[in-house]
């Protein structure tokens, strides 16, 4: 298959089924390298469903998932997460217990080679990493602004800092290509500015991100493209304002309403 | 006013187990006092509670192994003193039977006791939860069995006559001097579970505990993970049960029963599940109390005969258990955290 050499993701023809029930049903999708695509649509039409394909966490009845050209599908999640994949999850709440500096440090897990003896001991390349890792990781606490809760469990944070520190874990990973489910569910308005930022930065970064998102303010400013899922089937695909003018968008998705007079 | 501890950017003071001076003096202070216990309990006629001591650090390093296992990695054993009693018994064999130093012994009798652990581990990749508990229930009898049924052990008799170690020349045959050797193990077993708190390897543990799922998309092999928490745990088990083999001289499967299996979940909760400082503290808070118990019991204080008094503890334990887990989940170490924010944060809120 002939394909642009910047191409990060290619979807094609991605089905997914549980019993019955057809999740997802010949999906297309392709990514460039720095590129951020949003994927809308109402509940249940799939958009989780094709992040859990992506990640290696369901299997697809059909089709076949390319990164930088390489087919991922059926290897297992921790195999494609070093392959720079790296993705937030709906519910922040993913490690309740954890504190958030351990959140972000285990973030860092892909970047650290320490062995099993040299951790019990602390000696080799143990200080060394922790060192670094904390480098890093105190630049992202720094911009994510989650000072507050580096020592703070995720069941003692706020929604919004569970938010914050989900996707500066993902930041941590350093990844190539981040899959974001929902990062402003939620949110009020100043906290959805910061998560806004947050992905800014990570576009700047020139990395590739699939955004799930149902804040049509935040898709339209931050997507280079929008593809818009219903009943699992791919129903439009294009730049944000085409989209927005899309008549069957507008039906499944919107209700009827244009965006621009639900804003108004 | 200045919230301590809220900014501090100095990531390698941060990263120190002993992060200032006055916890280096605090640290000092402690060791001093461990070191003079003995000698103070022998001028004071009380070396009863020298054995205590060396049975509550040996504890200590058991237990701690089991807080890797299931406080930090989340893997639910209830048969970690199969570890213990397999660490005991190879070093037993080792040195009754074939004739082996203690040092040469110890080593490979902990490393064996380790592999067990790992053995045990690889049922626990396609299970979750309860059903890894059941799993290492299971293990325990069937190490039982195993030992009670061949030649080697000893059968239901065990070994005898099980060497004392040397170090430097010095026989350690006395309570004091095992007290010694048995500090020096425990400190460097602590020191050892703190470094893996402070390892990606620690980390990994915790994340594969509070999500299995989110875990792997850190990048982490959950299934390796779990069978190195195990690795370890009964690695710190087997050197327990190897150290107490050599201290008591002798290995009888009666010293090793499902109970201590349950007490040290017990230890390990009441302390703080995932804490090696609330692990060490909930051994000796529960020994201690078991301690002063036996000894109203036995002192006749009480018009109860000893054995129901030792029945009434296990009654209070279970019942202390119980309250531990529905309304103090994290322990004694978070009760004193939670003291020690309050405490700095006085008069400003709770």
């Amino acid at each position: 298959m002939d394909q642009p050499a910047d191409i990060i993701l290619a979807i094609e023809n991605l089905s997914l089924g549980f019993r019955g029930l057809k999740a997802l049903d010949g999906v297309g999708l392709s990514a460039r390298k720095g590129e951020t695509i949003s994927v809308i649509g109402p509940n249940g039409a799939g958009k989780t469903c094709l992040i859990n394909c992506i990640t290696g966490y369901y299997r697809p009845r059909e089709g076949c998932i390319l990164y930088r050209g390489r087919n991922i599908i059926g290897m297992k999640p921790h195999q494609i997460a070093r392959l720079g994949i790296g993705r937030t999850f709906q519910d922040p709440t993913t490690f309740p217990h954890m504190k958030g500096l351990d959140i972000l440090m285990a973030g860092r897990y892909l970047h650290t080679r320490t062995s099993l003896l040299e951790g019990l001991l602390f000696f080799g390349r143990s200080r060394a990493e922790e060192l670094a890792s904390r480098q890093r990781v105190e630049e992202i606490v720094a911009f994510a602004r989650i000072e507050e809760v580096r020592k703070v469990p995720v069941l003692a944070m706020t929604y919004g800092q569970r938010k914050q520190v989900e996707i500066a874990r993902v930041m941590a990973m350093g990844p190539g290509l981040v899959l974001l489910d929902e990062p402003m569910s939620g949110l009020d308005e100043f906290m959805k500015e910061v998560v806004n930022e947050l992905i800014l930065d990570m576009r700047q970064r020139n990395i590739t991100i699939i955004l799930i998102e149902h804040d049509m303010r935040a898709v339209m400013e931050l997507s280079d493209r929008v593809v818009v899922l219903d009943h699992g089937k791919k129903i439009a695909e294009g730049t944000p304002t085409e989209i927005m003018r899309d008549e069957q968008v507008a039906e499944a998705y919107l209700g009827g309403l244009s965006y621009e007079r639900e804003a108004a | 006013m200045r919230r301590r501890g809220k900014s501090r950017t100095d990531f390698v003071r941060d990263l120190a187990i002993i992060g200032s001076g006055r916890h280096w003096l605090a640290v000092a202070l402690a060791l001093s006092l461990l070191a003079l216990l003995p000698f103070v309990l022998r001028w004071t006629h009380n070396l009863n509670w020298l054995t205590f001591l060396n049975f509550t650090l040996l504890t200590v390093i058991a237990v701690l192994g089991l807080n890797i296992t299931t406080g930090m990695a989340g893997q639910l054993s209830l048969g970690h003193a199969a570890f213990v009693l397999a660490g005991g018994y190879a070093l037993g064999v080792f040195t009754v039977k074939l004739g082996w130093p203690f040092w040469g012994a110890l080593p490979v009798a902990t490393l064996l006791s380790g592999i067990a652990g790992f053995l045990v581990g690889i049922p626990a990749l396609r299970l979750r939860g309860f059903y890894v508990a059941v799993t290492t229930l299971a293990f325990f009898y069937i190490i039982q069995f195993v030992v009670r049924n061949i030649e080697i052990t000893g059968g239901i008799h065990g070994l005898i006559g099980i060497p004392y170690p040397y170090v430097g020349g010095l026989a350690i045959k006395s309570d004091i001097r095992w007290y010694f050797l048995l500090l020096v193990f425990c400190v460097l077993c602590i020191l050892a579970s703190v470094n893996l708190t402070r390892s990606r390897l620690g980390r990994a543990f915790l994340a594969i505990r509070d999500n299995e799922d989110a875990a792997a998309n850190l990048g982490i092999s959950v299934g390796l993970a779990k069978l190195r928490a195990f690795f370890i745990g009964a690695l710190f088990g087997g050197l327990a049960g190897a150290l107490w083999a050599s201290y008591v001289s002798v290995v009888k499967l009666d010293q090793f029963t499902i109970w201590d299996s349950i007490w040290y979940l017990g230890m390990m909760v009441i302390g703080g599940a995932g804490s090696t400082a609330g692990t060490v503290l909930g051994v000796i808070a529960l020994r201690l109390t078991s301690q002063v118990l036996h000894s109203i019991g036995s002192s006749g204080l009480i018009p109860l005969s000893s054995n129901l008094t030792i029945y009434m503890t296990y009654a209070i334990f279970g019942i202390a258990i119980i309250l531990f887990i529905s309304f103090r989940p994290f322990g004694l170490i978070a009760m004193w955290q939670k003291l020690k924010a309050n405490y700095k944060r006085w008069p400003f809120g709770t």
